[in-house]
C-alpha cells in the first residue's frame, strides 16, 4: 500500500480533470450534483484524516458538519453576516467543538470509541432537533450563498456555485495531503499502526490525537457552511448518527488512508444514490421504476458489499490502473 | 545529591493478590553496564514497565537526572532521556524500516507536531536515519516494510529504534533473544560500543552475554532483590546459585 | 403536577412498560456484545422484523397470541440466517467492519419491509383479553401495558434462572468472562455463538411483537429504538443480565418522565448519560466480574 503513495497525486488530478470536464458540459442538474460532491468530499476527507489516518473510528462526525452548517446559518440569518465571514466562525465554532468533545472521546479506543462518538454525535442531533430558536425539526431556510460580486460572479448560479465548491475541495485536499505528509502527518500514520511503541519513543499521542479530532472537525465545519450555502436549507438530520454511518462507508470505499480515495467515494455516492433513485435509469434495464423509491435498498446491499469486499478501495483500483498504464507505457519504449 | 542517572526507589506492583513487584529499588550511574537476571515471572519486565511507565506503580517513585518522573506518563519518561526495547518485537510493521526511523528521529528532533511542512522537506531527518540504518547493519534493508523482514532484522530494528532516541538510560529487554549465534554476536558487538557515558540496564537470559556485558548484576526473584553486586559476587553468591542457577540447570 | 400521585403513578408505570420493552429488546445485543464484542446495529432491524411478522401472523390466523409464539421463532430463525451468511465472517473483521457491515442492513431491513407490507403505519389490536383497562393503586391503566410489563419480569426471571441454572448459562457466564479460556476448555465456542445470537433475536423478536399493538409498525421503527437499546448495554455493561434489567429500568424512567417533565431536554440527557457512563465506568454500572 504504502508503494502506492506516490500515485496520491496522479489520482487527484485525474478526479480534478474529470470534475473540471463535467463542469465544462454540465447542465443545471448536474452542476447542484456536482457541487454536492464537492461539498461531501470536504466532508469524507476530513473524516478520512481521523479514520483511515489516525485509526479513530468516528460514528459522530456528522455533529461538526452540522455545528458548521448551524452556525453559518445562525450568522448570516440572525445576525446580518456575510456568508465569508461566517464560513470562518463555522469552522472556528466546529474546531472549538470538536476540541471540547475530544478531551473526552480520545481516552477510549475500538468498539467503546465508536460507541462514545456516536453519543457525541446525537447529542448535537438531540440539541438540534429541540432548539426552537433554531427552528427545532424543521430546521432553518434562507441561508445566503457567499458574495461573489467583487469577482463579476453571481453565485446564485449552479455552475458558478459547483465551481466555488469544486475549488474549496481542492484547497481542503490541497491542505489535508501536506497535513499527512508532514512529520505531524507521519505520526497521526504511526498512531494508528502502534500508539503505545509511539508513545514510549516520546510522542504525547493523547495529544496529537486531539489534535486530529479537532482538525477533522474544523474541516467538517466548512462542508458544513458550504451545505447551508448550497441548499440554503438546514435541518437536524443533518446531525444524525446515519449521516455520519455512510461517510465511514464512503470512507472505507475510497481506500484506507486515501484522500483522493475518500473524494472518489463521495462521487461515487452521489452518482450511485441519483442513478438508483431515478426512475428512468430502472426502466432502462426493463425493470419497473417503481424500484427507484426502493433506492436506500440497492444501497444497503452496496454498503454491505463494500465493507466485505474493499481492501483497498477505490484508490487502489485508480493506483493500479495508473501503474499499469504507466508500465505499458515504458515497456513500449 | 548522587551522581546516578536513574534511581527507582521502592517500586511496588500488584495485579490482583498477586505482588509482581515487591519493593524493588534500582540505582544506575552514567556510564553503567547493569544486568537484570532472575527466573521467569521473577518481575523482570514487569520492573521495566514501572521505570518506563507503561504500568502504573502502586508505589514508589522513579527519578530521571534528577527529575522526578514518578506518575508520568511514557512519552515524558522518553523525552526526559529513557529509551526501551521490548521483549517481543514492537514495530510499525505497516511501515519501512526507513520510516520507522524516521518517526523516532523526528520525536528527537522534537518536529512531530509539525504539519506545515513535508517530512520529505527534512533531509537531515532522512540523513540521520540512513546512517543510522547503515551502523546497524539495516542500510540494504532500508526501503522494505518491516512486516517483511526476518525475526532477527526486526530484533535490531526494535533495538535501533531505541538506540535513535539517544537515551540517557536504555532498557534492553532480552536483546538477543530469538536470535542466531551469528545475530547475537552481531548484537553483543552493538552493545559493546554504545556511547560510554550511557546507562545501560538489561535483561537476557543468555548468561554469557549477561557477564560479558554487565559491569554490575540485579538477581530478582519472586519481585524482590535477592541480590545485587558484581558479576564476581553474583556468580560466588551461595543463594543464586541456589535458587537461580540451580534451578536453571546450569 | 410532578406532586400528583395520579400523575406520577401513571408516568412510572409508562416508564416501568417502556423498561420491559427495552429489557426484551437489549438483552440479546448486551449478551452478544459481552460474548463476541460485537455491536449488531442490524438489532433494531430485528425488532421491527418482530412487529411485522406479528401483523402478518395476525392477519393469517386471526390470533395474537400465535402471533406472539410464531413472530419470535421467525426473527430467531432470520437471525441465524443472517449470522450464518454474514456474521460469522465479520468476526476477525475490526469493530468498524462489523459495525458498518451491519449498519448496512438497517436500510436493507427498512426497504425489504416497505416493498411488502408498504410504506404506510399499521397497528394489531390488543387482544380482547387484555383490551381493557385495570385498576391499580387507584388509577385507571391500560391492562395491555401491564402485561408487557409482567412480560418483562417474567422473562427477566426465566432468564436468570436460566443463565444460573443450565451448563448453556453456565458457558455464557465462563464465556463473557473469559472467551480464550472457554475455548481452550474444548467448548465449541462457534456453536454457542449461534445459539446464544438466536435466543437475542428471539427476544427482540417477541418485543417486536408484544410492542406493535402499543406503538404504530412503521419503516424505520428500528432507529430510535436502536440508540436507545444501546444506551442501556452501555449504562448496564456489556454481556450483565442485571446490567440490562437496571439499564432498562433507568432509562425507561428517565426517558418517559423526561419527554413529560423537561421535553426540550429529553434525549440530550439519556446521550449525555451515555457518553460519561462511557468514560467513567466503561463496564457499565454493574460490570460482569473479570471484564475490563
Amino acid at each position: 500500500m504504502r508503494s502506492r503513495d506516490r500515485w496520491q497525486l496522479p489520482a487527484a488530478a485525474l478526479l480534478a480533470a474529470a470534475a473540471a470536464a463535467v463542469w465544462w458540459r454540465a447542465d443545471l442538474f448536474t452542476m447542484e450534483l456536482l457541487a454536492e460532491v464537492a461539498i461531501l468530499a470536504i466532508f469524507t476527507m476530513s473524516l478520512q484524516l481521523l479514520v483511515g489516518v489516525t485509526g479513530m473510528v468516528s460514528l459522530g462526525h456528522a455533529g461538526f458538519l452540522a455545528a458548521g452548517a448551524y452556525t453559518t446559518a445562525a450568522a448570516t440569518l440572525f445576525w446580518g453576516w456575510p456568508p465569508a465571514a461566517a464560513l470562518v466562525l463555522s469552522v472556528a465554532v466546529a474546531a472549538l467543538l470538536a476540541a471540547a468533545a475530544g478531551l473526552f472521546v480520545i481516552r477510549l479506543s475500538g468498539v467503546f470509541f465508536i460507541m462514545i462518538t456516536l453519543a457525541v454525535g446525537q447529542m448535537f442531533h438531540a440539541f438540534f432537533f429541540r432548539a426552537q430558536r433554531f427552528g427545532g425539526d424543521n430546521g432553518l431556510a434562507g441561508t445566503p450563498r457567499i458574495d461573489l460580486a467583487a469577482l463579476g460572479l453571481d453565485s446564485g448560479a449552479p455552475g458558478t456555485f459547483a465551481a466555488f465548491a469544486l475549488i474549496c475541495a481542492a484547497l481542503v485536499y490541497l491542505l489535508l495531503l501536506l497535513v499527512t505528509r508532514s512529520p505531524f502527518g507521519m505520526m497521526l500514520g504511526a498512531i494508528h499502526q502502534n500508539e503505545s511503541r509511539l508513545a514510549s519513543l516520546g510522542c504525547p499521542v493523547r495529544r496529537y490525537k486531539l489534535a486530529a479530532f479537532t482538525a477533522a472537525g474544523a474541516v467538517a465545519g466548512v462542508a458544513g457552511a458550504l451545505t447551508a450555502q448550497h441548499t440554503g436549507f438546514i435541518s437536524p438530520d443533518l446531525a444524525f448518527w446515519t449521516f455520519s454511518g455512510e461517510a465511514l462507508i464512503i470512507v472505507i470505499l475510497g481506500g484506507s488512508g486515501s484522500l483522493a480515495g475518500a473524494a472518489a467515494g463521495a462521487a461515487v455516492f452521489v452518482l450511485l444514490r441519483d442513478l438508483l433513485s431515478s426512475g428512468s435509469f430502472w426502466s432502462g434495464l426493463s425493470l419497473p421504476p417503481e424500484l427507484a423509491s426502493h433506492w436506500q435498498l440497492f444501497m444497503g446491499m452496496l454498503f454491505i458489499a463494500v465493507v466485505l469486499a474493499a481492501r483497498d478501495g477505490l484508490y487502489g483500483r485508480l493506483a493500479w490502473l495508473i501503474e499499469a498504464l504507466h508500465t505499458r507505457r515504458r515497456a513500449r519504449r | 545529591m548522587s551522581g546516578d542517572v536513574l534511581r527507582a526507589e521502592g517500586l511496588y506492583k500488584s495485579f490482583g493478590s498477586l505482588r509482581v513487584t515487591d519493593g524493588v529499588s534500582l540505582r544506575l550511574p552514567a556510564g553503567c553496564r547493569h544486568g537484570l537476571i532472575g527466573p521467569n515471572g521473577a518481575g523482570k519486565t514487569t520492573l521495566f514497565n514501572l521505570i518506563g511507565g507503561e504500568v502504573k506503580a502502586d508505589a514508589g517513585c522513579v527519578f530521571l537526572a534528577g527529575r522526578d518522573l514518578s506518575g508520568a506518563p511514557p512519552d515524558r519518561r522518553a523525552r526526559a532521556g529513557l529509551a526501551r526495547s521490548f521483549q517481543r518485537n514492537n514495530l510499525f510493521a505497516g511501515l519501512t524500516v526507513g520510516e520507522n526511523m524516521a518517526l523516532a528521529c523526528a520525536l528527537k528532533r522534537r518536529i512531530g507536531h509539525v504539519f506545515w511542512r513535508r517530512a520529505a522537506g527534512f533531509t537531515a531527518l532522512r540523513a540521520e536515519a540512513e546512517e543510522h540504518a547503515a551502523r546497524l547493519g539495516l542500510a540494504d534493508r532500508f526501503g522494505e516494510q518491516v512486516a517483511g523482514l526476518g525475526y532477527g532484522t526486526q530484533r535490531q530494528l526494535e533495538i535501533g529504534l531505541a538506540l535513535l532516541q539517544e537515551p540517557l538510560v536504555l532498557l534492553l529487554d532480552e536483546p538477543t533473544a530469538g536470535m542466531s549465534p551469528d545475530e547475537t554476536a552481531a548484537m553483543v558487538a552493538l552493545l559493546a560500543g554504545l556511547p560510554a557515558e550511557l546507562a545501560l540496564v538489561v535483561i537476557e537470559h543468555d548468561m554469557d552475554v549477561v557477564f560479558g556485558l554487565a559491569d554490575r548484576i540485579t538477581v530478582l526473584d519472586y519481585g524482590r532483590v535477592l541480590i545485587e553486586g558484581t558479576a564476581a559476587e553474583v556468580r560466588r553468591s551461595p543463594e543464586v546459585r541456589r535458587r537461580y542457577l540451580g534451578a536453571a540447570g546450569r | 403536577m410532578l406532586l400528583d400521585p395520579g400523575f406520577l403513578i401513571v408516568q412510572t408505570l409508562n416508564g416501568l412498560q417502556l423498561a420491559a420493552l427495552l429489557f426484551l429488546l437489549s438483552v440479546g445485543l448486551s449478551v452478544v456484545f459481552g460474548l463476541m464484542n460485537f455491536i449488531n446495529l442490524a438489532h433494531g432491524t430485528l425488532f421491527m422484523a418482530g412487529a411485522y411478522l406479528a401483523l402478518s401472523a395476525v392477519r393469517a390466523f386471526d390470533s395474537f397470541w400465535l402471533a406472539l409464539l410464531l413472530a419470535p421463532l421467525g426473527v430467531a430463525v432470520l437471525g441465524g440466517l443472517l449470522y450464518l451468511v454474514l456474521l460469522r465472517h465479520l468476526e476477525r473483521a475490526d469493530p468498524m467492519r462489523q459495525v458498518l457491515a451491519t449498519f448496512g442492513l438497517i436500510f436493507v431491513g427498512v426497504e425489504v419491509v416497505d416493498l411488502v407490507w408498504g410504506s404506510l403505519p399499521h397497528t394489531i389490536a390488543v387482544p380482547p383479553v387484555l383490551a381493557g383497562s385495570s385498576l391499580i393503586l387507584g388509577q385507571v391503566y391500560p391492562t395491555y401495558r401491564l402485561f408487557i410489563i409482567a412480560l418483562g419480569v417474567l422473562l427477566f426471571a426465566l432468564l436468570y434462572a436460566a443463565l444460573e441454572r443450565t451448563r448453556l448459562g453456565a458457558v455464557v457466564r465462563a464465556g463473557v468472562d473469559d472467551r480464550d479460556m472457554v475455548a481452550a476448555l474444548g467448548i465449541n465456542i462457534g456453536s454457542v455463538f449461534l445459539l446464544v445470537f438466536c435466543l437475542g433475536c428471539l427476544l427482540a423478536g417477541l418485543a417486536g411483537a408484544v410492542a406493535a399493538p402499543v406503538f404504530s409498525i412503521f419503516p424505520g421503527m428500528d432507529l430510535s429504538v436502536l440508540i436507545l437499546a444501546l444506551i442501556v448495554v452501555v449504562l448496564g455493561g456489556p454481556g450483565s443480565l442485571k446490567g440490562v434489567a437496571a439499564g432498562s429500568l433507568i432509562i425507561g424512567v428517565v426517558d418517559t418522565y423526561g419527554q413529560v417533565v423537561v421535553p426540550e431536554l429529553a434525549r440530550l440527557t439519556v446521550y449525555g448519560l451515555m457518553a460519561a457512563i462511557l468514560l467513567y465506568k466503561p463496564a457499565g454500572l454493574i460490570p460482569v466480574r473479570g471484564a475490563r
